[in-house]
């Protein structure tokens, strides 16, 4: 196991690596460049130009950043004038991530408990109001749930604030955090709640069902021990992805609440071809998301204990 | 009466006759079939998708009017007699602009869906099987893949190639069937371990079949799941291309783009946004509903 730990953690660093190589030359494929401003000059250009290292060869360029990367360092914000690539993902990552996790806690468990009641009571209304609710969060895309939200809690009834994040120094509590979370959530929680149904229907006529309960243990335990535990693998399969995509931001979700995390930061980046926060956005984002993967084909042997993607 | 013996011939045991097969065989698809036909509600479902299909064909031409001819003297109107889901803030016919938009939203939810789909259960399906090597290589492929900025490769892919809906369909499609290869490749994981692949193996299945017979349509619970879900999320991925420019062009229309400039203005003309997120979800129910039919039907398990 930790042999298979070790090789995994040397494959994820060169998994890095090609994913940085690719992105720093595909972005340089985009057209256009940082520098359109019309009123620029040709000399104002040529030293920004110097300043960012673009006046070198490519070749040049690209060992340069990855000596740079070795030392952690993602360069400066083109966009934001004299800040750190580092510096904006240490201001912006922890909101998000704190949103995220919220909403993943919020999203899973509801998802899960309405998938497996829904699964026990098939067919029948409890079912059906299930799917109701995923069509709902899935055919309302977020910035009309959000502005509906907004419209009815903020406005009409004003039980909570309309925008902006928690933040204790200004008095700003949980409240705030409520109508983001429902919303980045509402999604995963109807597709994780379809999921856990369908793979609960699917345990339900094994063999290994039919045995539990021949040897007589309760419904209760015949549903908790056997049942759910065994429709757990492809909620497992998507946990980690969802994860990833959930604490690294939304855009829609961050620009409706005025939230500032780091779900906006990538279209800002690609509008303005910053060559250095989009390359440093990517970095973060599958350095997450190959964490993440990782750790389910770890999981994947305790749900179920057949598996052994260590080998 | 009197019933005499004689009356009565023996047949005796004919050891070929009982061992005939009477009834008709069944594949294991018209074996779905009929059960599908057996829930209402798959076929009310099924019979809803059909028909919006068909309304998008014959829709737009139904009224005379075009989706990209503006009225400036009408424009704004509620749905009348006239226009019968009113007109747009440029004038124009949003009957017409509905189905022509749903011809867009549906083809493109339909086919990229199918797509990605068969490219996910396949490569899914080989990666868990074989595992070890192969299984590592592919799954730090999708990594890099499904880390790469998705915009940078829409963007590239639309550098490439001719406008229209061909970048659209390719760009989603590569950026979308990592999920269900994930998903495909850990079902069969757990699966390929049970009797039944191990029964088959003995028999002397191959590799290709185990996989293509015994192991994917064993996952085909989840699987159909997850289309249910890629249809509409393909529509709203379309609509936000559009929305930054990369998607169908005006005065081209789709659901998405319909839906989505009508939540602008929805609390003076709610119509314009109900209308289309109405079609959206009446997909979506129909869907989903015909979806958990096709997964009973298409469950081995439940074969009574």
């Amino acid at each position: 196991m930790l042999r298979y730990i070790g090789k995994r953690l040397v494959i994820s660093l060169i998994t890095v690596w090609v994913l940085v190589t690719l992105t720093f030359f595909l972005v340089r494929l985009l057209p256009g460049d940082p520098f359109t401003n019309p009123k620029m000059t040709p000399e104002i250009k040529a030293n920004l130009n110097k300043y960012y290292g673009f006046d070198k060869p490519l070749p040049v360029q690209y060992a340069r950043y990855l000596g740079n990367l070795a030392r952690f360092d993602l360069g400066v914000s083109m966009k934001y004038k004299g800040r750190t690539v580092n510096g904006i993902l240490k201001t912006t990552a922890p909101v998000s991530a704190d949103l995220g996790i919220r909403a993943v806690i919020f999203a899973v468990s509801t998802g899960l408990l309405l998938g497996i009641i829904a699964a026990l009571n098939k067919d029948k209304v409890l079912d059906k109001l299930t799917i109701f609710l995923a069509i709902l969060g899935v055919s309302i895309p977020g910035f009309v749930m959000a502005a509906f939200l907004q419209f009815i809690f903020g406005v009409k009834l004003r039980w909570l604030p309309v925008a902006q994040w928690m933040n204790p120094a200004k008095g700003m509590g949980f409240e705030h955090t409520i109508l983001p979370t429902l919303c980045l959530g509402f999604g995963t929680l109807a597709v994780f709640s379809r999921f856990m149904r369908t793979s609960m229907l699917e345990v339900v006529s094994t063999d290994y069902i039919k045995t539990a309960r021949a040897k007589g243990l309760s419904p209760l335990q015949v549903t908790v021990k056997h049942q759910i535990r065994n429709a757990m693998l492809p909620i497992v399969t998507m946990l980690g992805p969802t994860i990833a995509a959930l604490l690294t931001g939304s855009f829609v979700i961050e620009t409706c609440f005025a939230i500032p995390g780091i779900g906006r930061q990538m279209i800002i980046a690609m509008n303005n071809q910053d060559y250095p926060m989009i390359l440093g956005l990517t970095i973060f984002f599958g350095v997450f998301l190959i964490a993440m993967n990782f750790i389910t084909d770890l999981v994947y042997g305790l749900v179920d204990p057949r598996i052994r993607v260590a080998k | 009466m009197q019933i005499s013996r004689e009356q009565f011939a023996h047949v005796g045991l004919d050891q070929e006759r009982s061992q005939a097969i009477v009834r008709p065989s069944m594949t294991y698809w018209q074996d779905a079939w009929r059960r599908l036909k057996k829930s209402k509600i798959s076929m009310i479902s099924m019979a809803i998708l059909v028909l919006l299909i068909l309304l998008a064909i014959v829709g737009p031409l139904t009224n005379g009017y075009t989706y990209f001819d503006t009225n400036l003297t009408n424009v704004d109107k509620e749905p009348s007699a006239e226009h019968w889901f009113g007109t747009d803030t440029l004038g124009r016919d949003m009957w017409t602009r509905v189905w022509s938009g749903a011809r867009v939203s549906l083809f493109i939810g339909i086919v990229v869906t199918l797509v990605e789909s068969i490219i996910g259960i396949l490569i899914g399906g080989a990666s868990g099987y074989y595992g070890g090597k192969l299984d590592m290589f592919i799954m730090r492929f999708v990594d890099i893949l499904s880390a790469l900025p998705f915009l940078v490769l829409v963007i590239l892919i639309m550098m490439i190639m001719k406008p229209g809906l061909m970048p659209i369909i390719v760009a989603l499609a590569i950026t979308g069937w990592m999920g269900k290869a994930r998903l495909v490749r850990g079902q069969v994981f757990s699966l390929k371990e049970q009797e039944f692949v191990l029964a088959a193996t003995t028999l002397g299945a191959s590799s290709s079949r185990l996989i293509l017979k015994h192991l994917i349509p064993n996952c085909l619970g989840v699987i159909i799941v997850s289309m249910t879900f890629s249809v509409p999320a393909n529509i709203f991925a379309e609509a936000w291309l559009s929305f930054i420019g990369l998607g169908v062009n005006p005065p081209q229309t789709s659901w998405g783009q319909l839906a989505a400039a009508g939540a602008q203005v929805f609390q003076t003309k709610p119509y314009l946004m109900f209308i289309p997120a109405f079609f959206i979800s009446i997909t979506m129910l129909s869907l989903q509903l015909f979806g958990d039919g096709l997964r009973d039907a298409l469950d081995p398990k439940m074969r009574k």
